[in-house]
């Protein structure tokens, strides 16, 4: 009965996909490749390994296929060699050494399954043991833990830890609303202090006491004041630290791991989500080195919370003063006869993209505009309605033309208008990262900001770029100018400025001025950092109004997740519609209320600030009776007699093709040509030629990282968060917290 | 002026030849003289000022030979210094034992000139292990001696500057070594232009706080910087990544006081002391139960024995009432008394013997010592100045010293003996520093050579008591109505009867 | 839970695509793809492409006409990726498996129980997930089973060479980091 098929005459709908190009087409493998070192031959297990010179033995280990055990050794942290788990055995070596901490040597024979090996394996898992609780059954870390994994793996089969002393007992610490600690089962790996010290900035965390008494915790007895807090639970090798919020709400053998993509900044940040029937339970990062590394900030592990409080279930519909649920179909009805009742026609008709527009729903809603006769696409921010200042003709004029990883390459980095911690946290460490190890110098100019690096100040306003441009009055000119690769960050928020065009014009010019450095083959030193995830995608779809639209009265305004928008910009008289999953200021906007799918609900795609496409994945279905946010407008489309033409995802994203072929060539980045870029910079500056310097300071772009959309505003965590971190009004049983401006001002 | 006018006569010559003269079945030939070691001549001292009778200042050093013509060893060069510190056959007086000329000559790499980092020469005066008290006579008496040794190691190292790391509870020593460094610079014998030899030269004095944890090299360098005093793996050896990442050598005060003399009169002179790779002389500090506890320089290779009698007016209540002597400090293990008759106070003797030298402290223990709880004060202290960083000594420090707490009581089960004893197996060279291997060598020690008092213990406190499980509780203690897992010994059979019963 | 019942009853015009239980999904991944890409287009392509990452036989054993399979199926993507390490463990066991796993059901594929918080579904490849030991064995079924599927590639794991010297080596310039406990960033470097 079976039959053998050639596939290409198989009748099902079969393979749609195409098989991966490979990523080496992508810029990252030219750019970052570090400097070629010599390689070394060593033997471990008897099996030859090639290294590069200068690895730590672990990693020659790993390499050879070896499984060392480890607790304080990590990838992506600074070596310590406290935990003693990892030992090797290493020809003519008198005793064990620690392999993370020991340099592969040419030629050296290694061996890590020998009796030696074994029995001093058994014996630290034994000595960590000892002063560690039982508790596993109410451990949060239980089921995905090191110490549980390894003492399985590697240690001995009983105990002989009977002391009447007892165990140590070590008294909790207090380190905010994000984390929660339970010192007793702190096995000093000190993986926490690395990572706070030369990742997030955070030098306070450390060690205290010696010996046994060795305890970790803020000095002193502070808060935990960082937005990557959250990584410490991920590091923690044993329940220590885990996750507050999170504290006793699942096992990780329930949950459903789905990996996706953040959407609370721009930077595309890879996470898994873990899910257990409708609920998102927590949200991981997923490693990845050309954009997060292995990190994720503070909101987006943590706000995930918002997802269940305050969302849009069902369509609602205005009457008098009161919204009044609906079917869908009433929902759209209604919408179709607001429209027609409206009056609007053409550019009266207005859309409004907001931070957590998909880029499906983007394209879907410009053609629905579009067909509907109007070019009035505005942007959720201010002078959103008017086209930006950089304009969207040229990719490399909106996006991070040096790509994440990039950053670590430069030597000279100035930030204009934007502190990198609060826009892009991860990408912050980077930067942190750079100015640790190498000798990157940064100049800031704009509103102050403790960055966790060190940094010239060159001024509030666009005046003191018009200084540096002209190498005056600062020595990080001079540094800047005599560096390899300097690199220029733009904040996102200059768009909104009212000297954006004058810094632009200036930043143009000084980049076509020193191409020589800013513009190679090999560099860009020009990027700009976007904060919010739908806008590259938005800039990439043309989502932005023509002159003449912009200065249409809306009479009609489509609301597709906005919900920043001043509620004095829309006219009293005008029909609004809300699309979107969460009841927040958009909705109260509203006259109909369509209500859409999260992030977490939607695969859909999302362009981050290097302008990387990443695709996103549903990981619960969106509650009630909301949607998916495309099939909303497609739908809509119908009832305003104007159907668009794709019937499912595969269309939609053909379309998106043929809008930018690049929203649909996945996880890669599209390497910017410096004739793009150069002929992109001579028509900004062309184009903002003329416009006047002011003194106008540039203003933060983000007063409160823990709240900057609808998911975070909803979210409980985060407002404790704000509570504990921005106002600093003391979190818990701390009491004691400081004073914000004070704090604030110990910054500035 | 010193106490070496004692005679070996005061010896019998029988017992004496015994200790060095091998039982030779056939003698066919004369025997070749017997070089005796010990009994240094008033003219051999290095240091003449170590009781502290005399001016300690730059006037009285001088007036004992320091700082004579230093000058013309600095322009001898540094190829110089380290050969003439190699031919003396020195090692590191702190402990390790390591040959001074070698662990110098480490810092003058090949093509070291091209190296922009400064480079420092690191003295460790930070002397805290329990029983010895040699560094602190020198930078009491002889601070100067100390200055100059810094002065003629560095030039041999080419180094920039000295750090001197003294312990934060030495004050006096302090105020002397700080004295004598403002002396030499006010007597241009440091500086831009030491000794006018145009070789510039610093020296600074830097107090610690008192853990014993920064008198390991890579702690203290740690402890310089400012960080805690957490000791480094090596590699990086310090030559290479030492202090501010600088080529560093961290050397003893006696190592590097001894240097100038040495210099001054030869290294034949001073290998002519001691046992072949055992060379030099060497100050010891005598403490515990003998009659006239002392620091005294002494011949290497001396005697224990010999060392105890002549100096110190032999152990309290004869010889015979010795239990026990530590010849190296807490950090090594104990030797009882038929082995304290044989072995020569050096390097090799000791290690023959399953014990160390140390850093010379010999703490002598008569029959009133509570052996038992003489070790597990060791424990104790260890436990105390583990600095928490690794594993292995951060948790075994503690359970050892548990275990010992409950050993003077005798609290335990005999197979626990085993058990503790495989616990400084587990512990020693398993950790990132040698205080690991400290804190489990007394141990091994005690039950290398004192089981059956530990034992006895154990027994006695088993017929007072009833039984005891591991871990030190009570078969009478445990309540009937609870599940009482089967791996606590209870129902073991003991190993030995009591002693008593 | 009411809504999603009315709403299936609904079942007019434009809302027949929101009821949908789930359209086919495809995702270009080469940056050579074509515009408004075909089906048959597609399945011209894919031999070839196919072709250069396997070895495989592409006669594929179409199991999906007797599998019994329901139907609906088919019109499903499935995903074939390879699970990225969890952050919470040092073990990077099951990354190296290929696994295929199902997109989920849009508009009330599962629901809770409001009164006990029961998990229900009506989504019966909710929980399936399949592992493979290569890409190719993972398309291979798919293909085998008449599924959609895309692939998504692994990231490029990059840790430089790590020393632990790189703690302490000399920095010519001021410190950036003391590790004592005391902020030096708060000054201007």
């Amino acid at each position: 009965m079976l039959r053998i098929l050639p596939t290409v005459t198989r009748p099902s709908s079969g393979l749609l996909g195409k098989v991966v190009a490979s990523p080496s087409s992508s810029r990252r493998t030219i750019s970052s490749t570090p400097a070629r070192q010599a390689d070394i031959t060593l033997t471990v297990d008897g099996k030859e390994v090639t290294v590069p010179q200068g690895s730590a033995l672990i990693q020659a280990c790993e390499a050879a296929g070896a499984v060392i055990p480890r607790f304080c050794y990590h990838d992506r942290l600074a070596i310590a060699g406290n935990c003693r788990m990892c030992l090797v055995e290493v020809e003519r070596s008198p005793k064990p050494v620690a392999s993370c901490a020991m340099p592969a040597m040419p030629g050296s024979k290694v061996f890590t399954n020998t009796p030696l090996v074994h029995e001093a394996r058994e014996g630290v898992m034994e000595f960590l043991l000892a002063n560690h609780p039982l508790d596993c059954p109410i451990c949060d870390q239980g089921g995905e833990c090191d110490l549980q994994d390894q003492s399985m793996r590697y240690g001995a089969d009983r105990t002989r830890f009977h002391e009447i002393t007892g165990k140590r007992a070590v008294e909790n610490k207090d380190l905010g609303p994000l984390v929660k600690t339970s010192m007793n089962r702190c096995i000093q790996c000190t993986r926490c202090v690395r990572f706070a010290n030369e990742v997030a900035g955070v030098e306070e965390l450390g060690t205290t006491g010696r010996g046994n008494d060795l305890q970790i915790g803020m000095y002193v007895a502070k808060t935990m004041d960082s937005e990557l807090s959250g990584n410490v639970v991920d590091l923690c090798p044993v329940g220590a630290l885990t996750s507050k919020p999170y504290a006793f709400h699942a096992r990780p053998w329930e949950l459903k791991n789905t990996e996706s993509v953040d959407v609370h900044d721009a930077l595309g940040s890879n996470i898994r989500v873990d899910s257990r029937g409708v609920q998102v339970m927590r949200v991981q990062p997923r490693t990845n080195d050309d954009v997060n590394e292995e990190w994720i900030s503070d909101k987006t592990r943590y706000s995930y919370d918002g997802l269940r409080f305050q969302r849009l279930t069902t369509p609602l519909v205005k009457r008098g003063d009161r919204f009044v649920p609906a079917s869908w179909e009433d929902a759209l009805s209604a919408v179709a006869t607001g429209l027609a009742a409206s009056g609007a026609t053409g550019d009266e008709i207005q859309a409004v993209a907001g931070h957590l527009a998909d880029t499906e729903s983007l394209v879907a809603l410009r053609d629905l505009v579009h067909r509907l006769g109007s070019d009035n696409l505005t942007l959720d921010q201010n002078a959103g309605t008017s086209s930006p200042v950089h304009g969207i003709d040229v990719r490399s004029n909106y996006l991070f033309n040096s790509t994440i990883p990039g950053v670590e390459r430069a030597d000279a980095i100035l930030l204009i208008g934007t502190n990198p911690r609060h826009e892009a946290a991860v990408l912050n460490s980077r930067i942190r990262k750079s100015w640790l190890h190498t000798g990157l110098e940064v100049g800031l100019i704009g509103a102050r900001a403790d960055t966790t690096y060190g940094y010239e100040y060159l001024g509030a306003s666009a005046r003191a770029l018009s200084d540096f441009v002209q190498g005056k009055g600062s020595k990080f000119a001079e540094k800047f100018a005599a560096a390899e690769r300097p690199l220029i960050i733009v904040g996102s928020a200059l768009t909104e400025h009212q000297d954006g065009a004058a810094v632009y014009n200036m930043l143009a010019k000084y980049v076509l001025a020193n191409k020589a450095k800013l513009l190679t083959p090999d560099w860009t030193g020009l990027s700009i950092l976007q904060r919010i995830a739908s806008r590259p995608a938005a800039y990439d779809v043309g989502f932005v109004p023509s002159k003449k639209a912009a200065s249409a009265k809306p009479k009609f305004v489509y609301l597709l997740n906005a919900d920043e928008v001043d509620p004095k910009s829309i006219p009293q008289d005008a029909f609004v519609v809300y699309q979107g999953h969460h009841g927040d200021l958009g909705a109260q906007l509203a006259d109909v209320c369509l209500p859409g799918a999260a992030y977490t609900e939607k695969s859909t795609t999302w362009v981050n600030t290097e302008g990387r496409s990443q695709l996103g994945r549903a990981a619960v279905p969106p509650p009630g009776a909301s949607r998916e946010d495309w099939k909303i407008i497609r739908a809509l489309s119908e009832y305003v007699g104007v159907p668009l033409p794709y019937d499912n995802v595969l269309a939609l994203r053909d379309r998106m093709w043929e809008v930018s072929p690049t929203l649909v060539r996945y996880d890669i980045t599209e390497p910017t040509s410096t004739d793009i870029v150069l002929a992109g910079l001579a028509q900004l500056a062309e184009k903002t030629n003329g416009a006047k310097v002011g003194d106008q300071p540039l203003k933060r772009a983000v007063e409160n990282f823990y709240q900057t959309d609808v998911i975070s505003r909803a979210s409980v965590t985060m407002a404790q968060c704000t509570r504990a971190f921005v106002k600093g009004e003391g979190y818990g049983f701390a009491g004691l917290g400081k004073q914000g401006d004070k704090a604030e001002a110990a910054f500035a | 002026m010193l106490r070496a006018s004692t005679s070996l006569k005061s010896l019998p010559r029988s017992a004496r030849s015994k200790l060095v003269r091998p039982s030779r079945p056939f003698a066919t030939v004369a025997d070749p003289p017997v070089r005796r070691y010990g009994g240094l001549k008033d003219q051999d001292r290095i240091f003449t000022n170590a009781f502290c009778r005399h001016d300690h200042g730059l006037k009285g050093a001088q007036s004992r030979g320091d700082w004579h013509r230093t000058k013309d060893i600095l322009l001898k060069g540094d190829s110089w210094i380290i050969q003439t510190i190699k031919d003396s056959g020195l090692r590191g007086r702190g402990g390790a034992g390591f040959p001074s000329g070698l662990k110098w000559s480490f810092m003058n790499k090949p093509n070291w000139q091209k190296d922009p980092r400064p480079r420092y020469l690191v003295v460790n005066a930070d002397e805290g292990e329990p029983g010895t008290c040699k560094d602190r006579e020198i930078m009491r008496g002889d601070p100067h001696k100390l200055i100059e040794g810094c002065l003629v190691a560095g030039r041999g190292m080419n180094a920039s500057a000295a750090y001197i790391y003294i312990r934060g509870e030495f004050y006096q020593e302090a105020s002397h070594v700080q004295q004598a460094i403002n002396e030499a610079y006010a007597a241009g014998l440091l500086g831009k232009d030491a000794c006018g030899s145009g070789y510039s030269f610093d020296v600074y004095l830097h107090r610690g706080a008192g853990a014993y944890i920064c008198g390991e090299e890579t702690a203290l360098i740690e402890s310089l910087e400012g960080k805690q005093g957490k000791p480094r793996l090596k590699p990086p050896f310090p030559a290479d990544v030492g202090l501010f990442g600088c080529p560093t050598t961290v050397a003893n005060v006696e190592t590097v006081a001894v240097a100038p003399t040495i210099c001054r009169r030869g290294g034949a002179w001073f290998a002519g002391f001691g046992r072949e790779r055992n060379q030099g002389t060497k100050l010891f500090c005598i403490s515990g139960h003998v009659n006239n506890p002392c620091v005294i320089e002494e011949e290497m290779s001396i005697p224990l024995k010999e060392l105890i009698e002549k100096h110190c007016g032999g152990v309290r209540g004869g010889w015979d009432n010795l239990l026990g002597i530590i010849p190296g400090g807490c950090s090594v293990p104990v030797l009882p008394i038929d082995k304290c008759a044989e072995v020569l106070m050096d390097y090799d003797s000791l290690k023959d013997a399953q014990s160390g030298l140390g850093t010379g402290a010999v703490i002598v223990m008569d029959k009133s010592t509570d052996i038992i709880a003489a070790i597990a004060r060791f424990s104790s202290f260890y436990k105390h100045e583990s600095c928490g960083q690794c594993t292995p000594c951060r948790e075994g420090t503690t359970w050892m010293m548990n275990m010992m707490n409950r050993m003077v009581e005798g609290r335990g089960h005999e197979r626990e003996i085993d058990m503790l004893l495989e616990l400084t197996k587990q512990v020693e060279g398993r950790t990132i520093c040698a205080l690991g291997d400290a804190a489990a060598w007394p141990i091994q020690g005690l039950m290398r050579h004192f089981r059956p008092v530990v034992e006895e213990r154990i027994s006695q406190y088993r017929a007072a008591n009833g039984p005891v499980m591991f871990g030190g509780m009570l078969t009478s203690e445990i309540d009937d109505t609870l599940a009482v897992p089967d791996n606590l010994g209870a129902n073991l059979k003991e190993v030995a009867a009591p002693a008593s019963a | 839970m009411q809504a999603i019942r009315l709403l299936r009853r609904n079942n007019v015009n434009g809302l027949s695509l929101l009821n949908r239980r789930s359209s086919a999904v495809s995702i270009r991944y080469s940056s050579t793809a074509q515009p408004a890409l075909e089906e048959t287009v597609v399945a011209s392509t894919q031999s070839t492409e196919i072709a250069q990452t396997s070895q495989l036989d592409r006669d594929v054993f179409v199991a999906d006409v007797v599998s019994g399979a329901p139907t609906e199926l088919r019109h499903r993507s499935v995903r074939i990726f390879q699970p990225t390490r969890n952050t919470m463990q040092s073990g990077a066991a099951k990354t190296e498996r290929w696994r295929i796993d199902f997109d989920i059901l849009q508009g009330g594929g599962r629901w809770e129980n409001p009164l006990m918080g029961y998990a229900s579904s009506a989504d019966y490849m909710q929980g399936t997930r399949t592992s493979f030991r290569s890409k190719e064995d993972a398309i291979h079924f798919a293909e085998k089973q008449g599924w959609d599927y895309y692939v998504q590639p692994p990231t490029v794991k990059r840790i430089p060479p790590k020393n632990y010297a790189e703690n302490y080596v000399y920095k010519p310039n001021t410190l950036r980091i003391c590790r004592t406990k005391c902020p030096v960033r708060d000054g201007i470097v």
